[in-house]
């Protein structure tokens, strides 16, 4: 094994805020050094772009899909996995909490994707109508739960969120 | 929580088991159980672990949809630096199996090695290779060496059954099944008739005939099939894997390397979704174990998207054929249907899924003169397995279609003449010949489902039409019937420890692939002494730790291992009364248990945790330990009922269209967590559209698959939704635990007919195979007008 690793480089990037060294191998994606790294939360759900489990927010480029993007790319960024959703006191987030209230999280596996999807979109959208939050979820694939509660919860987010207008001013 | 929160709670209190909750927690949208992990990223799924000490695991898959492996050099791959291990059919032990995961033998034909001689579909492994990095597994694949003797193939069920198609399966094998006929690839032929169906369609005033097909698709779980195995420290071969049944995968493997039951153990961390294709132990599981015990070393095996997309179980494509006889007053008078079931290369689930396709449908309409026939054909495609619905999607749709074909034929509205036919409580399910079921039913909702998704949508006066007659919007209805495992097979066994501060820790095998099972067991214990959510550990992730349950299919977790744990904890109850009785010398039956307190006739009461402890600590006499256990195992198999109303608009001159809304009205009994129940029935229902609309898994004309990868698979997106509602019609099953039936699956049943009879209310186009497509549409639009 050492023999293979004699190749590899590293990337330094700050995560959720912390700041930390990837081991990256040749030609490695984000998702793979992210997960070699013990950020399982960035999940591999098709290695082709396509699912959004493996979702990150990545420095200026935004909402991501870290699959899709060599590690080797990265040096210097910030990014934020959905551990970067719980504040200081590692309290949740109202996203994550309207999801476990309304039992949006089925198998779990696509939700930090879809969750990061949500949070990017509530950056943008302080007030998102119905389709709207379809629309941000339209790179995610959730096999369990049909979607319905998913964007139940994000609505209901939303409302919770400080800087939302109210919900009568709203598309609602 | 953290230090500092426990640090305070404990100072205020001095307790740390209480909260200010005192619900009952059946019935209530408590949060799941294992909500937290799930959405903070912290779930730990089968891959979630670090894996850098173990080897890389590599099959080798055959390219061809039906050879013989004249030979296999694997001389070069053995000698990359770093391979570990290269297997072959060689290699690997002659007894066969079925990888069908219900507990042996399993009503499916033992058709099947580890890796084959004969591969007989595309993507089949044919050898495997563990190596101490991905690469050089990769080049050791590459570098291995295989001489195939390519076979003719067939990839149809009619063609597969004449007299000069080739066999599949020449080779005698253990457990056919009823008038399997291997030399015509007939796995399984059967005929069950009650009452006499030619007479009855004699009675008819008319009789209708129509035929529906459907196609392959895939679960699509999210996270794909992945295994990590090694042996353990006491030499045991231990498999943490993406399952959904634990203890059955156990004994399959056991079973496939001659293994002491007990020499194996299955970790089933969180599983991301499952969906029927991890009831089976696949060749993931299998090559996994064989090369950990060939190499001793720790192996991941993880199959890519694209490999599970192609190699994975599908749903059986069939065709059904539906006859029915009428009278002019609405009465079925007979029906038959016959069905024709493509089980692909091997005979995964063939007899199940087939006769659950036809009894299902069938038994919503009770009608004293019925048959079914059917056959389940091996192909050189990918095997069916087990699917959510299991035969039923197919069934239910063709038989669904059908009935709004045979009211048309009388000129009956269509939820009329299901409202005048559809089973009533005390009336009989339709059981499968063999089956030991008892079938009367006591709990029967579907009426009222009927009733309820035609008032919301306000069926008799039929959709508002849009202004531009360009556009025809059309309602279509369909009733769908599942049930609550099978009869005499399910088996749970619960073991319920009441710790001494009174929480309790629930042991059972359930296998939670997210659809909320341990959250549902948990509700059940707690709500027998009335404790919250909070105060009940369940533990059910692996062998070792968990009594035998047969794990999740068939819609059989609440129902079976609900009543388990009910049992459990009542048996734990009758404990706590005994001994509370003692400590009062009074009589156990006038001990209460209610709001997490023991209560005694003299007015006074303790907490449970207070009761634990002076029974742990011997305040009151000698030290005790409290463990309930209970087991269920049943002849009933309760069924769930649905109405699923479909709205769709199609555009006459393209034949495009759009399902704008589908209702679903559904009977599972008492709701034991409302939240997840519509979960449920919201995710089938999906899925359910998913396949009406746009899944389907092609294969050319050579076997092979005809996707690149997850881009060319189309499920539903949450852009694609129609407005979605749901109803929960609430009945009481006497049989259920606290009045349940089961919910994981009668929703994916109604969807397709629903869509398919609402674009004939629309235009009058008979749409008869899936997925229904503008093209089809477009295609009938032409033939009418």
């Amino acid at each position: 094994m050492s023999q293979e690793k004699k190749s590899a480089d590293s990337i330094h990037i700050c995560i959720n805020g912390e700041r930390e060294r990837l081991d990256i191998e040749p030609g490695e994606t984000l998702m793979a050094s992210l997960r070699r790294a013990g950020h399982y939360s960035v999940k591999n759900g098709c290695d082709e772009g396509v699912c959004g489990a493996c979702n990150v927010i990545l420095g200026e480029e935004g909402l991501t899909r870290s699959c899709l993007v060599p590690a080797a790319s990265c040096d210097g960024d910030d990014v934020m996995t959905v551990e970067g959703l719980l504040d200081d006191d590692g309290r949740l987030h109202p996203l994550q909490e309207e999801f476990l209230e309304r039992g949006a999280a089925q198998c779990g596996y696509c939700i930090p994707g879809v969750l990061l999807s949500a949070y990017d979109l509530l950056q943008r959208d302080t007030v998102p109508t119905e389709e709207a939050i379809a629309d941000a979820l339209s790179g995610n694939i959730c096999r369990c739960t049909g979607y319905v509660q998913q964007i139940e919860a994000i609505q209901a987010a939303a409302e919770r969120l400080p800087d939302a207008e109210p919900a009568a001013e709203g598309e609602h | 929580m953290s230090l500092s929160e426990l640090t305070e709670q404990s100072t205020a209190s001095g307790e740390t088991n209480e909260t200010d909750e005192t619900s009952a927690a059946v019935g209530e949208s408590v949060e799941k159980v294992d909500g937290w992990g799930l959405v903070t990223g912290n779930a730990r799924y089968t891959d979630d672990i670090p894996t850098e000490d173990a080897l890389e695991g590599r099959p080798l898959r055959s390219p061809h949809a039906h050879a013989r492996i004249r030979s296999v050099d694997t001389e070069a791959a053995e000698a990359i630096d770093s391979v570990e291990a290269v297997l072959t059919h060689e290699d690997v032990p002659d007894k066969r199996f079925t990888r069908t995961g219900f507990p042996y033998p399993a009503p499916a034909p033992f058709d099947e090695h580890v890796l084959n001689e004969t591969v007989r579909h595309v993507g089949e492994p044919v050898a495997a290779v563990a190596a101490r990095s991905a690469d050089a597994a990769e080049r050791a694949i590459e570098a291995i060496d295989v001489d195939y003797e390519v076979l003719e193939h067939v990839l149809e069920p009619e063609e597969a059954m004449e007299p000069d198609a080739p066999t599949l399966h020449p080779e005698e094998y253990e457990n056919p099944q009823e008038n399997a006929v291997p030399e015509r690839n007939i796995v399984c032929e059967t005929r069950h008739e009650e009452g006499d169906v030619e007479a009855g369609f004699e009675q008819a005033d008319a009789v209708v005939a129509g035929e529906y097909e459907s196609q392959i698709v895939q679960h699509l779980p999210m996270e794909p099939n992945t295994t990590i195995a090694w042996i353990d420290d006491r030499e045991r071969l231990v498999l943490r894997t993406t399952t959904q049944v634990s203890h059955i995968c156990r004994d399959k493997i056991a079973r496939a390397f001659g293994l002491n039951r007990t020499d194996v153990k299955v970790i089933k961390p969180r599983v991301g979704g499952g969906f029927g294709v991890r009831q089976d132990t696949v060749p993931n599981q299998f090559i996994s174990a064989a090369l950990a015990l060939e190499t001793g070393r720790k192996v991941r095996l993880k199959n890519s998207r694209k490999e599970d997309l192609h190699v994975s179980q599908t749903r059986h494509a069939q065709t059904v054929e539906v006859e029915t006889g009428v009278r002019e007053d609405g009465t079925i008078t007979a029906m038959h249907v016959d069905i024709t079931s493509n089980t692909g290369a091997y005979g995964c689930h063939a007899s199940a899924v087939l006769s659950n396709a036809a009894h299902e449908p069938m038994s919503i309409y009770p009608t004293e003169n019925r048959l079914f026939t059917g056959r389940a054909v091996y192909t050189n495609l990918t095997p069916g397995g087990a699917m959510r619905g299991y035969g039923a999607v197919q069934g239910t749709f063709g038989l669904e279609s059908h009935i709004d074909e045979v009211a048309d034929a009388i000129g009956m509205d269509p939820a009329e003449f299901r409202r005048r036919n559809v089973i009533e409580e005390g009336e009989e399910s339709f059981e499968p010949a063999h089956s030991e079921s008892k079938p009367v039913l006591e709990s029967v909702g579907v009426t009222e489902c009927l009733d309820r998704a035609c008032t919301t949508v306000g069926w008799a006066d039929g959709p508002d039409q849009p202004d531009d007659d360009r556009y025809q919007r059309g309602y279509g209805i369909a009733l769908t019937m599942a049930k609550s495992g099978v009869p005499n097979s399910e088996y749970s066994r619960c073991s319920i420890t009441l710790e001494d501060d009174g929480t309790l820790t629930v042991r059972i095998g359930v296998g939670d692939t997210g659809q909320g099972s341990e959250t549902v067991m948990g509700q059940i214990a707690a709500s027998v002494f009335g404790l919250d959510i909070e105060s009940v550990h369940v533990k059910a992730d692996d062998t070792d730790a968990t009594p035998w349950d047969n794990g999740a299919y068939a819609s059989s977790t609440t129902y079976i291992s609900g009543n388990a744990t009910e049992k459990a904890a009542r048996d734990l109850a009758g404990k706590v009364r005994e001994l509370a009785a003692e400590w009062h010398d009074t009589a156990p039956e006038s001990v209460e248990l209610a709001d997490g307190d023991v209560s005694f006739p003299d007015g006074t009461s303790m907490t449970l945790g207070a009761f634990a402890a002076e029974a742990f600590e011997g305040v009151r006499g000698p030290k005790r330990r409290l463990i309930g256990t209970g087991e269920h195992f049943t002849a009933l198999s309760p069924k769930p009922f649905a109405a699923q109303l479909a709205e769709v608009e199609v555009d006459t001159e393209t034949g495009e269209f759009e399902v704008l809304r589908l209702v679903n009205a559904v009977d599972c009994g008492q709701a034991l967590n409302p939240a997840n129940v519509r979960g449920q029935i919201v995710g089938g229902a999906v899925m359910g559209l998913g396949q009406t609309l746009s899944e389907t898994l092609p294969f050319d004309e050579d076997g092979q698959p005809d996707i690149r990868g997850l881009r060319d698979y189309e499920v539903m997106h949450a852009p694609d939704l129609p407005e979605i509602e749901t109803e929960i019609v609430e009945t009481y099953e006497p049989t259920g635990p606290y009045g349940a039936k089961s919910v994981g699956e009668v929703s994916i049943l109604g969807p397709s007919p629903a869509v398919a009879n609402a674009v004939d209310d629309a235009v009058g186009v008979r749409i008869s195979e899936l997925p229904i497509t503008a093209a089809s549409i477009w295609d009938g639009l032409q033939e009418g007008s």
